[in-house]
Order: C-alpha cells, then sequence, then structure tokens
C-alpha cells in the first residue's frame, strides 16, 4: 500500500508544461463497469436466485463494478493515478441438487453428509485498489482514444453468509439450520491481485468535463492458494475450499467487461 | 450599341496590355471584383444547379453529377491558381466572346479564365466556365490557334459532353473494369472527334486561318519541350570574369521523339494523326476561308510573353532548373535588361548551390542506396534544351558554386540599391561558406585568361632555369604539383580547362571584404555544426530530453498576431472518397474553432480564408493566391529556405495584415475500422484473442489528422511544421483541445524557456 501511495504522490509531484486538458492535469473519473458474460456463459452452472424469499433457476450473471480513480498527466500522451474500485457479483454454491459438507470428527475420521437442498447465489465484493497508467500514442490524455494499464490489490468479502436455502422431502435438516451455518468462516475474507488493461474512447463534453466509454480486460489472481485446501473439511456446508476455488474460477472466467463514465479535470 | 461596347472592351485590353512592364515584371493577379463563379458559395451553386433540366440523367444520378462537378470546381477556383479579370483572361473572354458572336444560344454564357499551370491545357465545364493553361498559351505561335481550341472548348459545352459522359459512364456501371476503360474511352474519342469537326464552324465564321487548325495538334503534341527550340550558345555562361570552354557544350541536342500517330485505343483523346485527318477533311467542305492569324499581333504577343513568364515562374516554383534556366535563354533575346528574369536566374542559381544536409547522420541507414538516389536523372529532356542538361549535370558542386556566385554577383553589380539582389548575394555568401568546400577547393585569383598568361610565363621561368640547371638532380616536388593540380593549375601540362570553374570567381578571391564574409559564415557554420554534433556525445535520457525541448521551444514563437488562411478541410468516406458536404462542415467548424482559441490565448488574428469568398476583394484573393504558392513551395523545401524569390512580397503582407506569422492548417478525418475479411474470420476462430481485436480496432477507427505550417513573414522561412495524429473523432471539442494546446505553445516566447 505504501508504494501505491507513493507512486502516486511522484505522479502528482510531476509536471509537464504541455500537457493536460485545456490545462488542466490532474483529473477524476467515475464509471461503472458490466462484465461481458463471454466465458462465465459457457462454463458457469445454472444455480438459485433469491427471488423475494423464493429460490429461482437461474444464471445470475450479474457482475458490475463502480470505479472512482484520481489521476495526473505526465506528458502530453500518459498519465498515472490511483483507482479505487467496488466489483459485485455472485457465485453459485450449489452442486447438483443437494449440498454437502465433510466434518473432520475429533477423533480424526471424516463424516460425508449430503441433503437434498438448494441454495442461493451468493454476493461477493471485491474492493479494488489499483495502480494505473493511462497512455495513447495519438491523443491527448485524458481525451481521445487511450488505453489503461493497471495493476491492483483485491480484497474480497462474502457478502450473505446466510443464503436463503430450500430443502426437499425428507431432509436431514431445515433450511435455517443449513443456512446458519453454511459459509466457511475462515474463508469469509479472501485477497487476491488483478492486472488489467483498457481501451477507451474519451469525448470532451466541456472544458473541464468528459465522458468515457470503453472495454477492459482483467487477469485476476486469488492469494492464500497454500492454505485453501486445509479448509476443505468443514462444519459449515459451503467449505473454506470450495469458496475459494468458485471464488478463484468466477474471478478467472470475468475478463472481459464494458463500461462507461464521466472524467472531470481540474 | 453592342459593337460599341465590344470596341470598348477592347480598348480597354488593349490599354491594360500596354501597362505590362516586362523588364519589372510583376506575377499574374486578378483583377476587379470576383466573379459570380468565384464568390457563390458552393452550395448554392449546388442548389441552382438542381433546378436545371439534366434530361438524360436520373434524379440520384444528377444529384451525383451537380455534387462532384461543383465541389471538383471549385476546389480548382480556390487553389489560387486561376485569375479573373488579369490581361489573360480578358483576353481569352474577348476571344471567346468573337467566336460566338452572334449565337444566341451561347452569347454572354461563357466565363473565360486563366488557369496558371504549365501543362498544356484547356477545359470547359457544364457551368460555362472555360480554363486555359499559361502553358498552352505560351506554346502557340499565333492567335488563330488559340482561337480553335477555344471553339473546340465552346463546343464540348454546347453539346453537353461533361453530362454526356458521366451518363455513359454511369450507365456501363455492370462492366468488367477492363471494358468499362475501352468503351468509355471509345465514346470519349467520339466526344473530342465531334467537338473538333464542330468547332471548324465557329473558327471559320470568325474569319481565321483554316492553315492553323492542324498546326495547333503541333502545338499539343510538342508541349512537352520548351517553349521555343533554340540552340543554347557555348558562350552564354562567358563574360569578363567567367569562361566556360566549348568543349563543355558539346553534348548533342537529344532528338525529338513524338510522333501523331500513337495508340490511342485506352485514350479520353484520339491520336493527333487521326484528329488530323478527321479535320481536313472537314475543313474541305467550308469556302471562303479567311485569312487572319493574330488580330493583333502586338497584343498576341504581349498575352504570350505573360505566359511565358508565368511558365518560368512555375517552373522555378516546381523546382524545374534546367528548363527555367533554359526559358530564360529564350526570353531574355527579348528582353536582355529585364530585372525579373535576372533576378529569376539569381534564384535558379541558389537553388542549385544550396547546402546539402551533412550525410554523416543517414551514414547508416538502410535506405541510404535509395536516399542517394539522383533522381534529376529521370528527367528526359529532348531538343536543344539537353546541351543545358548536360553542362549542369557534369558541373561539380564547386561549378555550381562558382558559376552561382557569378551570375548572383553580377546581378546585383547591375543594380546595388535593388533589395532582392543585394539579400540573395548575401544569401548565396553564407551558401558558399556553409558548403564548406573552400578548405579544399581553391579558387584561383586570376581569371581563365590571366591564368593562361600567367602559366606561361612560369612555364617559360622554369624552362630557363631548367636550361641553367641542366645535368644536375631533379627536384620535383609531389605534394607541390597535387596542390596545383587540385587548382587546375599545372606546370607541367597547364590549364586543366575542365575545372574552369576555378577561375571565375578570381574578383572574389581577391576581394577582402567577400573573404571575411566567407570566415564568418564558416564560423557560424562551425558554431552550428558542433551544437549538432553534442547529439553524438550525449546518453539516451540527455538525447530524450533535448529533443523534448527542441520539440517545446520550436513551436514558441510569441505570435500575438498571425494570418489564418484557408485550412484545407477534409472528411474521408469510405475508400479515399470525399465527402464534400461533410467537408464543408467540418471546415467550417474548424474555422470557428481556430478563431475561439486564438481569442482564449489572446492571439490577434487576421483571417484570408476561402469561407469569406463572398466579400473578398481581388486584392485579398492575389494575396492569398500567393501565399499559398510561397507556403507550398516552403513545405517541400523542408531543409534550407532557400527560395526569397517571393520575400518582397512577404513582408509587404506583413505590414497588410498588420502579422508576424501565416499559419496554415489542414485537416482530415475519416473513420476507418480496417476489420478485413481474413483477420476477421480468423480472430473469430481463435475467439478470445477476437474479444481484443474487434474492439480495439472498432474503437481506434478514428483517424484525424491536423496539420500546422506557420511562415515567418519577415525572414520568409517556413518555421513550423508540425502533424498531430489521433484516434479520436474530428468534433468541434477534440479540435479545440488541441488548438487550445497548440496556441498555448504558439504565444509563449522561446527567449522565456532559456
Amino acid at each position: 500500500m505504501k508504494l501505491l501511495f507513493g507512486a502516486l504522490l511522484i505522479c502528482l509531484g510531476s509536471n509537464a508544461q504541455e500537457s493536460g486538458y485545456f490545462g488542466k492535469n490532474t483529473f477524476l473519473e467515475i464509471d461503472g463497469f458490466g462484465q461481458l458474460p463471454v466465458f462465465t456463459n459457457i462454463f458457469h452452472t445454472k444455480g438459485y436466485a433469491n427471488a423475494s424469499g423464493k429460490l429461482k433457476e437461474s444464471y445470475n450473471l450479474l457482475d458490475y463494478s463502480f470505479r472512482a480513480s484520481l489521476s495526473t498527466t505526465i506528458d502530453e500522451y500518459t498519465s498515472s493515478g490511483l483507482e479505487f474500485g467496488l466489483k459485485n457479483y455472485f457465485i453459485n454454491p450449489q452442486k447438483g441438487d443437494e449440498v454437502n459438507r465433510q466434518v473432520l470428527q475429533e477423533n480424526g475420521t471424516v463424516v460425508s453428509e449430503s441433503v437434498n437442498a438448494k441454495a442461493a447465489m451468493i454476493p461477493v465484493q471485491e474492493i479494488q485498489l489499483m495502480t494505473k497508467m493511462l497512455f495513447s500514442s495519438s491523443s491527448r490524455v485524458p481525451s481521445g482514444l487511450s488505453h489503461e494499464v493497471g495493476v491492483g490489490y483485491c480484497m474480497i468479502r462474502i457478502m450473505d453468509q446466510h443464503p436463503l436455502i430450500e430443502v426437499g422431502q425428507g431432509a436431514a435438516y431445515d433450511a435455517a439450520a443449513i443456512s446458519d451455518n453454511f459459509v466457511d468462516q475462515r474463508m469469509a475474507e479472501m485477497k487476491g491481485l488483478v492486472f488489467s488493461y483498457g481501451i477507451r474512447m474519451n469525448y470532451p463534453l466541456t472544458r473541464s468535463l468528459l465522458f468515457h466509454y470503453g472495454f477492459k480486460y482483467q487477469y485476476n489472481m486469488m492469494l492464500g492458494k497454500k492454505k485453501y485446501k486445509d479448509y476443505e473439511y468443514s462444519d459449515a456446508w459451503f467449505s473454506g475450499r470450495e469458496i475459494w476455488s468458485t471464488v478463484n474460477q468466477r474471478r478467472q472466467l470475468g475478463i472481459m467487461s464494458f463500461g462507461m463514465g464521466l472524467t472531470l479535470c481540474f | 450599341m453592342r459593337q460599341l461596347l465590344t470596341l470598348f472592351c477592347a480598348f480597354t485590353t488593349l490599354f491594360s496590355f500596354a501597362q505590362i512592364d516586362f523588364n519589372n515584371y510583376q506575377p499574374l493577379k486578378s483583377a476587379g471584383t470576383l466573379p459570380k463563379d468565384f464568390s457563390t458559395p458552393t452550395q448554392e451553386k449546388i442548389r441552382n444547379a438542381s433546378k436545371a433540366h439534366l434530361d438524360d440523367l436520373t434524379g440520384k444520378q444528377k444529384e451525383i453529377f451537380i455534387e462532384e462537378v461543383n465541389y471538383a470546381i471549385d476546389e480548382l477556383l480556390k487553389s489560387g491558381d486561376v485569375t479573373f479579370g488579369d490581361p489573360v483572361s480578358l483576353y481569352l473572354q474577348q476571344l471567346g466572346d468573337l467566336l460566338v458572336e452572334g449565337d444566341e444560344e451561347l452569347e454572354g454564357k461563357l466565363r473565360f479564365y486563366t488557369y496558371n499551370s504549365n501543362e498544356a491545357n484547356a477545359f470547359s465545364t457544364d457551368q460555362g466556365m472555360v480554363f486555359v493553361t499559361t502553358g498552352l498559351i505560351a506554346q502557340m505561335t499565333n492567335e488563330a490557334q488559340l482561337a480553335f481550341v477555344l471553339a473546340h472548348e465552346i463546343i464540348h459545352f454546347r453539346e453537353k459532353h461533361v453530362v454526356d459522359l458521366f451518363d455513359y459512364s454511369m450507365d456501363n456501371k455492370t462492366s468488367s473494369y477492363n471494358e468499362k476503360v475501352r468503351l468509355f474511352s471509345k465514346y470519349s474519342r467520339d466526344n473530342e472527334f465531334e467537338a473538333d469537326s464542330l468547332a471548324v464552324a465557329l473558327f471559320h465564321q470568325a474569319g481565321f486561318n483554316s492553315s492553323e487548325i492542324n498546326m495547333t495538334f503541333d502545338v499539343l503534341m510538342y508541349s512537352y519541350l520548351p517553349f521555343e527550340e533554340l540552340t543554347f550558345p557555348k558562350t552564354y555562361f562567358n563574360n569578363e570574369w567567367f569562361y566556360v570552354p566549348p568543349k563543355q557544350f558539346e553534348a548533342d541536342k537529344k532528338d525529338i521523339t513524338a510522333r501523331s500517330n500513337y495508340n490511342d485505343r485506352l485514350n479520353s483523346h484520339p491520336n493527333i494523326a487521326k484528329r488530323k485527318e478527321e479535320l481536313t477533311n472537314k475543313i474541305a467542305t467550308f469556302s471562303n476561308w479567311g485569312t487572319t492569324l493574330n488580330r493583333d499581333i502586338k497584343t498576341f504577343n504581349e498575352i504570350r510573353n505573360i505566359c511565358r513568364y508565368e511558365f518560368i515562374l512555375n517552373d522555378i516554383y516546381d523546382g524545374e532548373n534546367t528548363y527555367a534556366l533554359y526559358s530564360i535563354f529564350i526570353m531574355e533575346k527579348q528582353f536582355p535588361n529585364s530585372r525579373f528574369l535576372k533576378n529569376c536566374k539569381s534564384q535558379i542559381w541558389l537553388d542549385l548551390m544550396k547546402y546539402e544536409k551533412r550525410e554523416d547522420e543517414y551514414a547508416f541507414s538502410f535506405y541510404d542506396s535509395y536516399s542517394k538516389y539522383d533522381y534529376n536523372n529521370y528527367t528526359y529532356y529532348e531538343g536543344s534544351i539537353n546541351t543545358l542538361n548536360v553542362f549542369l549535370k557534369s558541373l561539380p558542386k564547386e561549378g555550381k558554386i562558382a558559376l552561382g556566385l557569378r551570375t548572383i554577383k553580377d546581378n546585383y553589380l547591375r543594380d546595388t540599391t535593388d533589395l532582392f539582389a543585394s539579400q540573395i548575394w548575401e544569401k548565396a555568401q553564407e551558401f558558399t561558406a556553409f558548403n564548406d568546400i573552400l578548405e579544399d577547393i581553391k579558387y584561383s585569383k586570376y581569371t581563365f585568361q590571366q591564368a593562361i598568361e600567367e602559366i606561361n610565363r612560369k612555364k617559360a621561368m622554369n624552362d630557363s632555369l631548367a636550361a641553367a640547371e641542366a645535368g644536375q638532380e631533379y627536384s620535383w616536388d609531389k605534394y607541390e604539383t597535387i596542390k596545383n593540380q587540385k587548382s587546375g593549375f599545372d606546370i607541367e601540362s597547364g590549364i586543366d580547362s575542365s575545372k574552369f570553374y576555378l577561375y571565375g570567381v578570381s574578383d572574389m578571391m581577391n576581394d577582402s571584404s567577400f573573404m571575411k564574409k566567407m570566415e564568418f559564415y564558416t564560423e557560424k557554420m562551425k558554431a552550428e555544426n558542433a551544437k549538432s554534433d553534442m547529439v553524438y556525445e550525449m546518453t539516451d535520457d540527455e538525447l530524450g530530453e533535448y529533443y523534448s525541448d527542441e520539440y517545446d521551444t520550436k513551436l514558441h514563437i510569441q505570435a500575438d498576431s498571425i494570418l489564418l488562411i484557408n485550412p484545407v478541410v477534409f472528411e474521408i468516406e469510405g475508400y479515399q472518397r470525399i465527402d464534400y458536404k461533410k467537408s464543408d462542415e467540418l471546415e467550417k467548424l474548424f474555422i470557428e474553432s481556430l478563431g475561439k482559441m486564438a481569442d482564449v490565448h489572446g492571439i490577434g488574428i487576421q483571417q484570408l480564408d476561402r469561407s469569406d469568398q463572398q466579400n473578398m476583394t481581388a486584392d485579398d484573393y492575389n494575396n492569398l493566391a500567393q501565399l499559398m504558392r510561397s507556403l507550398d513551395k516552403r513545405i517541400e523545401e523542408t531543409e534550407v529556405n532557400s527560395f526569397m524569390l517571393d520575400k518582397e512580397m512577404l513582408s509587404s503582407l506583413k505590414e497588410k495584415y498588420n502579422s508576424d506569422y501565416v499559419v496554415w492548417f489542414d485537416l482530415s478525418h475519416e473513420y476507418n475500422a480496417e476489420i478485413y475479411p481474413g483477420p476477421a474470420i480468423l480472430n473469430t476462430i481463435l475467439f478470445p484473442i477476437g474479444m481484443v481485436y474487434f474492439p480495439v480496432k472498432l474503437m481506434s477507427g478514428h483517424k484525424t489528422d491536423i496539420t500546422c505550417y506557420a511562415l515567418d513573414l519577415e525572414k520568409g522561412e517556413l518555421v513550423i511544421k508540425e502533424s498531430y495524429f489521433g484516434n479520436e473523432p474530428a468534433s468541434r471539442k477534440f479540435i479545440e483541445l488541441r488548438l487550445d494546446a497548440l496556441f498555448n505553445q504558439l504565444k509563449q516566447d522561446k527567449a522565456d524557456e532559456e
């Protein structure tokens, strides 16, 4: 984190004489991005969404993010900045028509349990802190066609630890009991990295405001890979290992997103 | 009444011709009020034309035809190369009116303009404009030939051949390309035969001599040659100081190869032999032919002389130095004391002696062999001009410098109060020093004749010494001999006459003030070279900073007031097709943005652009035309500002428009995503790559190119030539943003940086 702030300070300190947008060299960007379900559409299995207290079959590919960043121009074609992002998406805990768990007993034996039940998709939220460079080979940053490259640190959080559960006939546990103990607390928060490339077109609206739209391509990496195997056995119905690998898979499939926003220069 | 009016016009025209001073010639200028052809906006012309009946064309065809023709003609009218109200145009109008006299269908409908170009050509448009090039008139021997050309073009207009050809080409869209070319060519040739044939009647009616009809085709056939075919004299460069041995002009004139019976199957015009044959038959059908060759030979000659002077100017602007020198040699026979011709000659020699950028910067260039290619060898000189061509080609750099110095100094001495002559003499001295040859090449302090006498004297002295020292050992000095040989001065074998140029500037070699000037400019050159040599000793970082500073500061010209001339704006649609309507809109937007941004940065602007052509005076029109021509020349000459012929004109514009710089923009925009079927299929198959390929291609399809040129009116030098390419739409804000940064830089002063 110190490194990120250090980089931002260096950038704010530099001042290119002829750069900037109508002479303004610092700019604040606010935008929203939605993931294009190019791969998730192929690999994502169907699950259930919570529709007013009832489970409804759904792919629930909703994946959107909001970002705000502060940048400064280095020269006519380059700028550098720090971005704060908030990303929301869903993971599917469902495997077939049941939920199951493997509980490690005190005597060392493993007891497997499965219940005929349906679980709603679980919302996940990421906070991303990213250093990024915006550059263009031909336009004056931040206007025109520009390319954005960034590396960020992600804090991932399971937002709903008690998802809606519907149990089938003859289930050994009731829905409330499963829901109460559904998410493995050891993996309720995770860490990750993101490498991002974006291409976008920035249209000047006024002498200090621009509108932009564009595509972003991201490669997401999860940290803590060594630990996740240890979380295979759990009292919770959605074990730490399952959470880690599901989130990991979901993030890796979310490669391409499209978004738009505004840039305020000052 | 009409006769009185015609007489009045003829008198006015003749009176205006009498004013032409060929010794102090001024380039051809338009005069009077701007004709409607020039002042009416293109869109208005299109609106008016769409009301007219073009029976052969369908609605859509008519729309395309009217738009394309009007925009194309207006581009020409706004280029500055077309003049109105000038002696040549008035003369053409008078001759054209004579040809259509009594023809109710044509009388008063035709407007004749001069198109200043060395190409021998004439053409008419369906709006009734007839353009004749100065290059064509320069080649003619009498008025009758010109009358036939005008008659031919008038028939093209009367018979609506332009519309006819367009209709034909539109109706044959489905043919293959080759078939279309063949059929179109045949159709066009038929139109030409028809125009020739019907023109004979107009020509006959005006009383011209029929013998000149076929002669007109000889004019066209040999128009690639200079306008006269005279033997170049071997003594042309000889004078009190300079002597060129006759053997330097031993090259024969080259055979003239043009022939009339060439293969015309794919041409728009029939070959000359066929046209002559057809016309001979047609001429025979008329009787009572007139005998007029020239109504007034003095007037025709004056008009032709104007065109020949323009011919020389055009050659100089185009860098065709050999042609220009040969043409000057011809015109000097008629005007031996012409200041204009002498100044033109000085300009040509300055161009020939200009230094080139040191080649060591390109020493490792992969393309070295291409960059050193002598493009001049492409030019093929036929006829007598080849003698001059071979002489100039064989003249080494030091020879060009000597002959250049000689010519320019002699011109300066002719009239030392002539500002242009003195400025160009100063520049010639600078170029001599900058060529850096004085270290190796020793120009003699003797003239060629004096050197011969001197060598004979020394030889006699040597002989007597040798006789006295007979029997003693020889005292040869190899190094002294080499030094003498280099100076074209060898006691053993006499003067090396192939180095005649070394003896042509002896007066300068004996002139201490000239030698001091050489020392001064040599020091200046060394200082500039030392500065550029610093680059070789820089690290990559230093080099980056150096170029960045250079980039910044070269734009800092402290432009408080600028003269903006008409930007060239193109909106390109599809495959390199100009969308004229959108181009017009973009041009309007661009001019508005220029005004706004200049205002924001406190830069005063004077506008001299074609958007205001409705309110333009002839004076402004001429100034704009001359500026465009001058800028074009300077844009080509990027390395060295050696063109001084129009410096006087530029300085006068500085006063007139109260601006230090002329700024000119060039803007083009197109959207082309460049997604071609092959890569598109491949990227679709390679699905994940396509996810990047298609968005990137689609988003980077906008291509906007803005180039800014700034010409220093005081120095006459192009100080800025900067291009900005952007993958962005050419919208108002994008343009304003680019101009904001640019004007911010232009406003700054270089001194502030230091």
